[in-house]
């Protein structure tokens, strides 16, 4: 009777593991080849896409761009940035509004936003980890960053 | 005009779904505001509230560019109309060039706004906050013009912190401006002491840090401005004249009898021509003698405030707390050499004929009429050195319920002068002031009753509280409606002086008053 209980507690927690890992989609960080810093902390992504990281560290110029993908970009911001897509619109604007920060670029489809990385330098995006396929086309030009 | 605004949010609506323009590596965007006001009585800003106003509008629109990775310029114009202030006027609200040098460390040169709290660098958008009005606790909007921005230079930059955080910093240098008809200019006209005022600001300084703490969502910070001014402005009534000319009869021994508040120098050329049984060669009158030209100076404007903002989620909660110190004194001097030079125009050519009547010189005469005398001529008037001490509060909950709505509420007061926040010592200067004001009045032809009806300030003119509950509709991106209620106590911010007793408002002004606030705003 035991063993049964087992297997069944064993059963729900594989059964939850792949109905989480299946639905959950995650968020990869990705940047032109050319940027030298391949492993960023959290911290680092959050400030870059406040706008008060502006410098990869061999002095390159940091590219940013957000996607419009609802989902994918509140997702990225809850895990990254700490803030609702509401409060991260408001803050640009609060930016924009008193001269000190330029709109983040914003790209309304995966592959327009992967084309842009892999022709600018210095450049930084995000993607859902369901998007990794499309990735394979830019592997030439487009790195993913660790995240530490 | 109303339909100019309209046809333009019209138009901006039709630009897409751009949220900028840009155009040969000029990056555009804008902001367009219109609202309504309607109150159940007392007046807010002059506007006329009571029976509902539109005057409540803001524009802007900005222009940038980088010029390099580190080099980016941008400059906007923006016009406001609330009340009888702004009046649409288009007026560069920053233009600065910014050299970013180090994410730690960068230069502004220019037109900047001026980091105060943690709302002043934003406060003309509507779009960016939950509520409509901001707390008038501590952001008044009487002060609005002289503390939106700075003209100089500024260094600003994020030092990072380790396990502390972060800490944003920014300090500037150089000189705010006080509009001749913005908020403070009209106060000081609305005193009826003093018309035409103009202002030119001493230089200013401003600190401003934010601590990004450990804690995720909470900021904590403090900001500090200094500045000063000097104001000139006319006197109407001939108020100093009638001091000096008190105190010059008061020299001839009684020989001539001036009138209490005598109000030009001509009614005293009268009595001395009397007093010379019309010697010929006296003059009769001077038509064109100028206004007295004043010179009000205030070496030190304080202001500092002390900021908290937790965000957690869709839940933010705020706090602010705000004080104003001023120092405003006439300056003696000037007003001397500009009562000596009135002196002359009126008694140079009359005096010989006194002097044969053994009346002393004419440099005599003068010396009546020292600064000591003349600060407390002021004094009477009721612009003698004036210290204020205000001080200002709120805090402040709202949530996002959905990505188009969001609830908040505030809590504000402020106080014309800390120690007296019920404003029970304001008043009983008000009536302590009454006999000297009385004698003004009675040139008026007023009696009694009207002047202490008309003109003494009741407590509730020195404080302000406020509980806001706004409700804000976001239809998409570009385009936001706000609706808002008031539960008023107080008048401190309305001002109050625009709120007496007048023909048309025989009540004055009450202490409970509600106002309801609407809002729509377009930005691109």
């Amino acid at each position: 009777m035991k063993k049964h209980w087992v297997l069944l507690a064993a059963m729900f927690v594989v059964l939850f593991f792949i109905t989480t890992v299946s639905s959950y989609a995650d968020i990869l960080i990705v940047c032109n080849s050319r940027v030298v810093d391949t492993t960023l902390s959290k911290n680092d992504i959050k400030d870059i896409f406040l706008g008060k990281k502006t410098k990869w560290s061999d002095k390159t110029k940091v590219h940013f761009a957000t996607l419009n993908d609802e989902d994918v970009h509140k997702l990225f911001l809850k895990k990254y940035i700490k803030k609702t897509a509401s409060q991260y619109r408001n803050y640009w604007k609060q930016l924009i509004f008193t001269g000190k920060g330029k709109a983040p670029k914003k790209f309304d489809s995966v592959e327009k936003m992967l084309k842009h990385i892999a022709v600018t330098d210095g450049s930084i995006g995000y993607i859902s980890t369901r998007s990794t396929a499309i990735l394979g086309a830019f592997s030439s030009s487009i790195q993913t960053i660790n995240v530490k | 005009m109303k339909k100019h605004i309209f046809l333009t949010i019209i138009f901006l609506s039709y630009l897409g779904n751009a949220w900028a323009i840009e155009f040969g590596g000029v990056d555009i965007h804008g902001f367009i505001s219109q609202g309504y006001l309607k109150s159940t009585s007392n007046n807010y800003l002059n506007a006329k509230t009571s029976e509902g106003s539109y005057d409540f509008s803001e524009r802007g629109v900005n222009f940038s560019t980088e010029l390099t990775d580190t080099l980016h310029l941008g400059i906007q114009i923006y016009g406001r109309d609330l009340g009888d202030i702004g009046n649409d006027d288009i007026v560069l609200d920053w233009a600065f060039a910014d050299y970013h040098w180090k994410d730690w460390l960068g230069f502004r040169v220019g037109r900047i706004r001026l980091p105060m709290g943690l709302y002043n660098e934003t406060r003309d958008m509507d779009m960016l906050r939950t509520n409509i009005l901001l707390p008038q606790g501590v952001y008044q909007e009487t002060w609005r013009d002289t503390t939106s921005a700075i003209t100089g230079v500024g260094i600003y930059g994020e030092i990072p912190a380790g396990f502390l955080g972060s800490f944003d910093y920014s300090a500037q240098v150089g000189r705010v401006s006080i509009e001749d008809d913005g908020g403070i200019g009209k106060i000081m006209e609305d005193t009826g002491i003093l018309v035409d005022s103009h202002f030119d600001t001493h230089h200013t300084w401003n600190t401003s840090v934010l601590w990004n703490t450990p804690v995720p969502g909470l900021r904590i910070g403090g900001s500090f401005v200094e500045s000063g001014f000097d104001a000139t402005a006319e006197l109407p009534f001939g108020d100093i004249r009638t001091a000096m000319v008190q105190e010059i009869a008061n020299s001839f021994g009684g020989l001539i009898t001036v009138p209490d508040y005598m109000d030009t120098v001509n009614e005293l050329l009268e009595a001395l021509e009397q007093l010379a049984f019309g010697v010929s060669g006296v003059p009769t009158s001077l038509d064109d003698i100028d206004p007295i030209n004043m010179v009000l100076t205030s070496e030190n404007i304080n202001i500092y405030t002390l900021s908290a903002e937790f965000t957690f989620g869709n839940l933010t909660i705020a706090a602010e707390y705000d004080r104003k110190r001023i120092n405003i004194q006439p300056n003696a001097t000037q007003l001397r050499s500009e009562v000596l030079f009135e002196m002359d125009e009126a008694f140079e050519s009359v005096y010989p004929v006194l002097g044969a009547w053994g009346l002393g010189s004419y440099n005599d005469l003068k010396n009546i009429v020292t600064e000591e005398l003349l600060l407390e001529a002021f004094a009477d008037m009721g612009v003698g050195n004036l210290n204020l001490d205000m001080a200002g509060y709120y805090w402040s909950i709202s949530y996002r319920f959905t990505d188009w709505f969001e609830l908040g509420f505030y809590y504000t007061q402020g106080h014309q002068d800390d120690g007296d926040k019920g404003g029970g010592t304001f008043h009983e200067s008000e009536i302590q002031a009454w006999p000297e004001a009385h004698k003004v009045a009675q040139m008026l032809d007023w009696t009694d009753e009207e002047y202490e009806d008309y003109h003494i300030q009741p407590a509730h003119h020195a404080y302000y509280k406020d509980k806001a509950l706004s409700l804000r509709f976001d239809v998409n991106e570009y385009w936001t409606l706000k609706l808002e209620h008031h539960w008023n106590y107080g008048l401190f911010v309305a001002p109050a002086v625009k709120n007496m007793p007048t023909d048309d408002n025989i009540e004055g002004s009450v202490e409970r008053w509600n106002m309801f606030a609407a809002k729509a705003t377009f930005n691109f």
